[in-house]
């Protein structure tokens, strides 16, 4: 399984992250708890836009899931974090190659801005989770360092 | 200077209190603390029969008070003591100020407490020190102008908060915690700053003057005198609420985005991560400070209620108008720096204005968010300019 090609975006590729958490209890435990409802948006793929829903609870990521636009409302997200399918595979491949994402690829990097990257929401002080758990947050994208990944 | 009293004497003293003398004549027999009943049972023993399992987390006081059959109430006791402690009658009670439910909660407050204590760090042992790199020499100097700035900003709640915290009635003891804990998160803030100074071949840079701008400071203010004079009267001593307006909610909110900014210009992993680390702290005291105004704007008596909607409002427009809060983007020690970071190289410095002032205009949309969650809608009515000034 390690070896396999997982292609990105997809539920399986998130759901790689979500096991690489999930297994190492003791990492995330010393970044903190993390308590979130989270969309992450990639737009422009050559499917059009994709959403996934995953559901942290603990130090653990319980729940990834493809969501329809229409879908993501009744998810109810904390935050969701967009960005066209050109950054995220840049921001992928980067992290694949440094082993973590260097300076100019985090996630606060990306976001602070409102471009390439936004992070949004309903409610501000929801959105905010996203800055209150953010070390979480950079640790499980980064984990994408350790996944095989292919691209639509 | 000599004692009063001798060491027999006091023996003697000691010997002669009524528990001490039953206890030397034998009688051993548990006091009030072992016969009383609970109070629900009309007894002075607090109250029992509690029990609690365990979740995934630990014991978490947001499902421990979820579980607990008993309300948080609405009016402090005044004791010493947990909120459902029982006591003697002639037990001491203080007049703490703000002893209202309305007045101190917020609605994350328990959740807010047990992320912060889940997500502490070191400010010795949690950065790696070890992946600092050197700087070009003028990106070293506004890297220690930048962190000389946020140093002296975190005086201002470290020296402020505790004032507060003593006056909360210790039966919201959960306020009391969280407040603890932003004391312990801008001394390690702090410390941190202190220590970046001096670690990479730079130094402290120059008082920045930041503190007189997030208190409120009429000689720099661009309202009128006389309304300046009135709103620096408007003391944020005066009143809780307006504390957390001032220091946790537009204050902290624009240190918030100075932390993402300086995560956003860290050119090392060192950087990167003190930041990072800081920012979520940083998030939390705005998050408190957010939903304790709507939880007193929710729940305060109803004239009162709009009373403090109108002050907050007035509030407000004085610090949009006079630069209090967004002062410090406007404060030439701690935003040049932050340009030139953003540039690269004093070459470029014009692209670096260009990335400051669409981190203004990011900065002002996100409190305008923050106020309208409050319950205190800004939009339409916010001073601020939402493009930067400059």
């Amino acid at each position: 399984m390690a070896n396999q090609k997982v292609e990105f975006p997809s539920t399986q590729w998130f759901q790689a992250l979500a096991a690489r958490m999930n297994e190492q209890r003791a990492k995330y435990q010393n970044f903190g708890f993390v308590t979130a409802r989270a969309v992450f948006r990639v737009t422009a793929t050559a499917a059009g836009n994709r959403n996934f829903g995953l559901v942290f609870d603990g130090f653990e990521c319980l729940e990834v899931r493809e969501l329809t636009d229409g879908e993501i409302a009744q998810f109810d997200p904390d935050w969701t974090m967009e960005g066209d399918y050109a950054t995220w595979k840049e921001m992928v491949q980067n992290i694949k190659a440094h082993g973590e994402a260097d300076p100019d690829h985090t996630l606060n990097r990306l976001c602070l801005l409102g471009h390439p990257f936004r992070v949004h929401g309903e409610d501000q002080t929801r959105v905010d989770v996203f800055y209150r758990q953010l070390f979480s947050f950079q640790a499980f994208i980064d984990e994408s360092a350790a996944v095989e990944t292919s691209f639509a | 200077m000599s004692m009063a009293i001798d060491k027999k004497q006091s023996v003697e003293r000691l010997k002669a209190l009524p528990q001490v003398q039953r206890w030397r004549e034998g009688n051993y027999e548990p006091g009030a603390w072992f016969t009383s009943k609970p109070a629900e049972e009309g007894g002075i023993w607090g109250s029992w029969g509690h029990r609690f399992q365990p979740n995934r987390r630990g014991v978490s006081l947001v499902e421990l008070n979820r579980a607990d059959r008993h309300p948080i109430p609405t009016e402090g006791l005044g004791l010493l003591a947990d909120r459902e402690a029982g006591a003697e009658p002639d037990a001491p009670r203080y007049d703490y100020p703000l002893r209202e439910k309305y007045q101190v909660w917020s609605y994350n407050v328990e959740s807010l407490y047990e992320e912060a204590m889940s997500r502490q760090w070191s400010a010795t042992r949690d950065i790696p020190w070890d992946k600092l790199a050197p700087l070009p020499e003028d990106q070293e100097r506004a890297l220690c102008q930048f962190v000389s700035f946020l140093h002296t900003v975190e005086f201002v709640p470290g020296d402020t908060l505790p004032f507060y915290m003593a006056r909360v009635d210790p039966s919201f003891s959960e306020v009391r915690l969280f407040m603890s804990s932003q004391c312990a998160d801008e001394a390690r803030h702090m410390e941190v700053f202190g220590k970046r100074m001096y670690a990479n071949g730079g130094g402290p840079g120059m008082e920045p003057g930041a503190e007189a701008l997030l208190l409120f400071d009429p000689r720099k203010s661009v309202l009128p005198q006389e309304i300046a004079k009135t709103v620096s009267n408007v003391n944020p001593t005066w009143d809780f609420l307006a504390y957390s307006y001032f220091v946790q909610m537009i204050g902290e909110a624009v240190v918030l985005d100075f932390f993402r900014f300086g995560e956003f210009l860290g050119r090392n992993p060192c950087d990167k991560e003190m930041f990072r680390r800081i920012m979520q702290d940083e998030a939390r005291h705005v998050s408190f400070g957010t939903m304790r105004i709507k939880y007193y704007l929710d729940n305060a008596p109803r004239r009162e209620r709009e009373e403090a909607s109108e002050m907050l409002h007035f509030l407000a427009s004085a610090c949009e108008a006079s630069g209090t809060g967004f002062g410090l983007l406007l404060q030439p020690s701690a935003i040049e720096p932050f340009a030139l970071l953003a540039a690269g190289s004093l070459g470029n410095l014009d692209k670096g204005w260009d990335v400051v002032r669409e981190f203004w205009a990011t900065a002002v949309e996100e409190y305008i968010n923050r106020c309208e969650r409050a319950g205190l809608p800004r939009r339409g009515r916010c001073m601020l300019p939402e493009e930067a000034p400059f």
